[in-house]
């Protein structure tokens, strides 16, 4: 269980990417808290989903147990709040 | 709510929307004398596209819902599926005011709620506009643009939208998501897909670039330009296809060729999203498959097909380029002007004037100090500053040209309301004066511009029989004057009825009835509250309200206004204004501590109090044989000390004739700036304003109408007007 306490947008994407991707790595399947998250945009959500895709692809899975109302919004507007949460099947 | 930015960005719209709405005016205005002119059909088809397309950025779907109908008709205006008439160019001149009302109710917050009166007149309006469309039943291109406003109105239906950002778009400050998020304002998102398949493995990836992509169905009853503009910010670094809800299976198998990911997951999506059916599907990617291998070079359909195809840089096609490069240049053109918020300038214009008071007081301080070089020197800091403030007020200054072309449109309506030809003359549209002297003349001098073109201009046929041109003429006119402003409304009309306005204020008591005042006292008298001689009430004057708020309203600026009258030739109504109402030339007075500024232009004479000692109780005096009342300033304002042996009167003009301000000394003309009275003190009574002095002190601006106001309660009948008097000046 990985729990984010920041910002996640271009801002930090840089320096959150190195530390997101190791996760892939592991053994282990990837939860992630996101309920201390407070701005969210489409940086981060594309570290998000590329995490996802690796981790998938490496045979494990991974999903968003906690998220933050900005995480939120974003993941609704595009579609892909099941994905994240395991609540609806993938659609890619 | 909005954001900041788009807060600050508003108001910006607002002042273009309203110049686009001016410029929509004139044009219909133009029309009337010239219709069927192209140009100015197109100007007036821009205009509204204008204010639709900013509205439309701001939220405020209800001005550009009913605009868009409006576009819609002048469309067809434009391309001569219609044919432009007089009953036409009224519904469009109220369209015009519809817009303003909506875009003024809007402006408050993008999820406001119409107002019921509000939105009623638009339905009243589009169902107007509709009529006119429909209406129009010969030819194809009536037929096409009902489907057009159809679309606009009604039908709602399933655009598909496909967008790919490229990689720039977040270091370029485009987030995707914004975009989106504005889309519900023009429609419902059914589906959407967001595509992260241009992303490359994660060591190549680039966190500060954008791999995203999305296919959208939106449900939508907004126009394909509109849906279009919703991402006009983002077509530099984003491709756009945009498919209408009646797109044919062709254009999306176009799609499905043109998008960069593997077809058959396209396919998917498009199916998933609701844009295709499945079997659908199968046969469009079997069609695709065949036609691969049977004709390779008919797989990229003509552009045609496509309802909007992919955006093409703009820089490829050379007649777009230099297009561009043309609005570019008028941009730059456009920046050579700034509009600056009018509070600024008053701060500017309000330090200026503590400049000028600083730098008198520096000036006296040199003087008493005796020091030359000192001197010269605050004489130059005060000729600077002295040249400072000109400017400053200069950048006030505005033409009152444009005040005067906003009454094409009046005289126009009014015109064909009263059955009367009527032609507007302007001249000296390009006299200046102060942006707020400009502001508080328009209602004047549309009560002047009404009552002339109702009482002023007979009818067409008592214009023939009187042997006239049966065109009637008013004319606006301005120019300056020994440091004023002369604003002038003239026609050539009946002329004033001298008799009829006596007859009827001896009905009324205010000329006796054996006297007989000069012609220009009794011409004065239609400035008296309640008097009209208009023998039937239109319902645009003649009920008697006006022409005294007229004088009022102008007497509050400082201003005076007079008649030239001949019977049978036409009346001018002139007004003169100060240019500002920043500076005043005024005389500076003392009661016993205390300084006034007393505004010259009312200033008549100066003379010396004679003795009242032989009766205190006495407010009056007798000059030339006229009687002036008089109203004691130490009294008045409770000044502390006796008064000295000597006192002065200045004789002032006020509202009824001339009263007289006794003053312990005179101090001479002084040119000043008027500060306002703080909110605490605005509602006293004859204190006008204030202003500071070079030694530091605070002098008191009289407001002499008011002053006479509450000297004249109770005082009444010992206030004499004085007609011959009056005319001095």
């Amino acid at each position: 269980m990985v729990r984010l306490d920041s910002e996640l947008t271009i801002y930090q994407a840089a320096a959150l990417k190195p530390q997101l991707i190791a996760l892939v790595d592991t053994t282990v399947d990837v939860d992630l808290d996101l309920g201390g998250v407070t701005e969210f945009d489409s940086a981060g959500y594309q570290l998000l989903a590329l995490l996802r895709r690796d981790v998938l692809a490496a045979g494990r899975t991974m999903r968003v147990t906690a998220m933050s109302g900005p995480v939120r919004e974003l993941l609704d507007l595009y579609g892909a709040t099941g994905a994240f949460t395991g609540a609806a099947p993938s659609d890619d | 709510m909005r954001d900041p930015l788009t807060e600050a960005a508003l108001g910006t719209f607002i002042e273009e929307a309203a110049d686009m709405l001016r410029q929509f005016e004139d044009c219909l205005i133009a029309l009337e004398a010239t219709p069927g002119d192209e140009e100015t059909l197109a100007a007036l088809f821009r205009a509204a596209h204008t204010v639709k397309g900013s509205a439309g950025l701001f939220g405020m779907d209800a001005v550009v819902a009913f605009t868009h109908v409006v576009e819609t008709l002048l469309d067809q205006l434009r391309s001569g599926g219609l044919d432009f008439d007089s009953a036409l160019n009224r519904l469009l001149l109220e369209c015009k005011d519809q817009i303003e009302t909506l875009v003024e109710v809007c402006r408050a917050s993008d999820d406001v709620e119409v107002p019921a009166d509000v939105a009623a007149r638009s339905a009243t309006l589009l169902e107007q506009l509709h009529a006119r469309l429909g209406g129009d039943t010969h030819g194809g291109k009536a037929a096409t643009a009902r489907t057009d406003a159809v679309a606009a109105t009604g039908s709602a239906g399933a655009w598909h939208i496909s967008l790919r950002f490229g990689q720039d778009a977040l270091r370029n400050g485009l987030d995707p998501a914004a975009f989106l998020r504005y889309l519900p304002t023009i429609g419902d998102i059914e589906h959407i897909t967001t595509l992260i398949d241009a992303m490359p493995a994660a060591a190549d990836m680039d966190p500060e670039s954008c791999y995203l992509g999305f296919e959208i169905r939106l449900q939508s009853q907004a126009s394909k330009a509109e849906i279009a503009r919703a991402f006009e910010f983002a077509k530099d670094d984003c491709a756009i296809r945009i498919l209408a809800p009646d797109a044919k299976i062709a254009e999306y198998l176009k799609l499905i060729d043109e998008l960069p990911e593997d077809r058959d997951r396209i396919g998917d999506i498009l199916v998933a999203c609701g844009a295709v059916l499945p079997a659908e599907l199968d046969g469009i990617l079997a069609t695709q498959r065949l036609r691969a291998v049977v004709a390779p070079e008919e797989c990229k359909p003509v552009g045609a097909m496509m309802v909007d195809a992919k955006i093409v840089p703009p820089a490829v096609v050379e007649g777009a380029a230099s297009k561009q490069q043309r609005s570019r240049e008028k941009k730059a053109d456009e920046a050579r002007v700034l509009r600056v918020p009018a509070d600024k300038l008053d701060t500017l214009i309000n330090l200026v004037g503590e400049l000028v008071i600083a730098g008198a007081g520096a000036n006296i301080l040199a003087r008493t100090r005796g020091d030359a070089k000192m001197q010269e020197s605050t004489l130059t800091v005060s000729n600077l500053v002295e040249r400072i403030r000109n400017e400053a007020l200069q950048l006030r200054m505005v033409q009152i040209g444009e005040t005067f072309t906003r009454f094409r449109r009046t005289v126009l309506e009014i015109g064909r309301d009263l059955g009367k030809d009527i032609e507007l003359v302007i001249t000296g549209g390009e006299a200046e004066l102060d942006k707020s002297v400009v502001e508080r003349i328009g209602d004047p001098l549309m009560h002047l511009v009404r009552n002339a073109l109702d009482h002023g201009l007979e009818s067409t046929a008592d214009r023939i029989a009187a042997g006239k041109p049966a065109k009637g003429t008013l004319t606006l006119n301005a120019f300056h004057e020994s440091g004023s402003i002369v604003v002038e409304v003239s026609d050539d009309g009946k002329g004033l009825d001298r008799n009829r306005i006596l007859a009827k204020a001896r009905d009324r008591g205010l000329v006796g009835a054996s006297d007989e005042p000069s012609d220009d006292h009794i011409y004065r008298l239609i400035f008296e509250a309640g008097f009209s001689t208009a023998e039937a009430v239109s319902n645009l004057s003649g009920r008697g309200v006006g022409m005294d708020v007229v004088r009022r309203n102008i007497e509050a600026l400082g201003g005076t206004v007079s008649i030239r009258t001949e019977q049978g030739v036409g009346t001018t109504f002139a007004m003169r204004l100060p240019l500002t109402l920043a500076i005043i030339d005024g005389f500076l007075v003392a009661v016993g501590e205390a300084h006034y500024v007393i505004p010259l232009e009312q200033v008549l004479e100066c003379i010396e109090l004679p003795d009242r000692a032989t009766d205190p109780t006495r407010r009056y005096l007798v000059v030339r044989g006229e009687v002036l009342p008089f109203l004691d300033l130490r009294e008045r304002f409770g000044t502390a000390g006796a008064a000295p042996a000597r006192q002065s009167v200045v004789i002032v003009r006020a509202v009824h004739g001339h009263i007289g301000l006794v003053v312990d000394r005179l101090l001479g003309e002084f040119q000043t700036v008027i500060k306002p009275l703080g909110a605490l003190f605005r509602r006293l009574q004859g204190i006008g304003g204030s202003t500071i002095l070079g030694s530091g002190e605070v002098a008191l601006i009289l407001d002499v109408p008011g002053l006479a106001a509450t000297a004249m309660t109770g005082e009444r009948p010992a206030f004499v007007p004085s007609p011959a008097a009056e005319s001095t000046r």
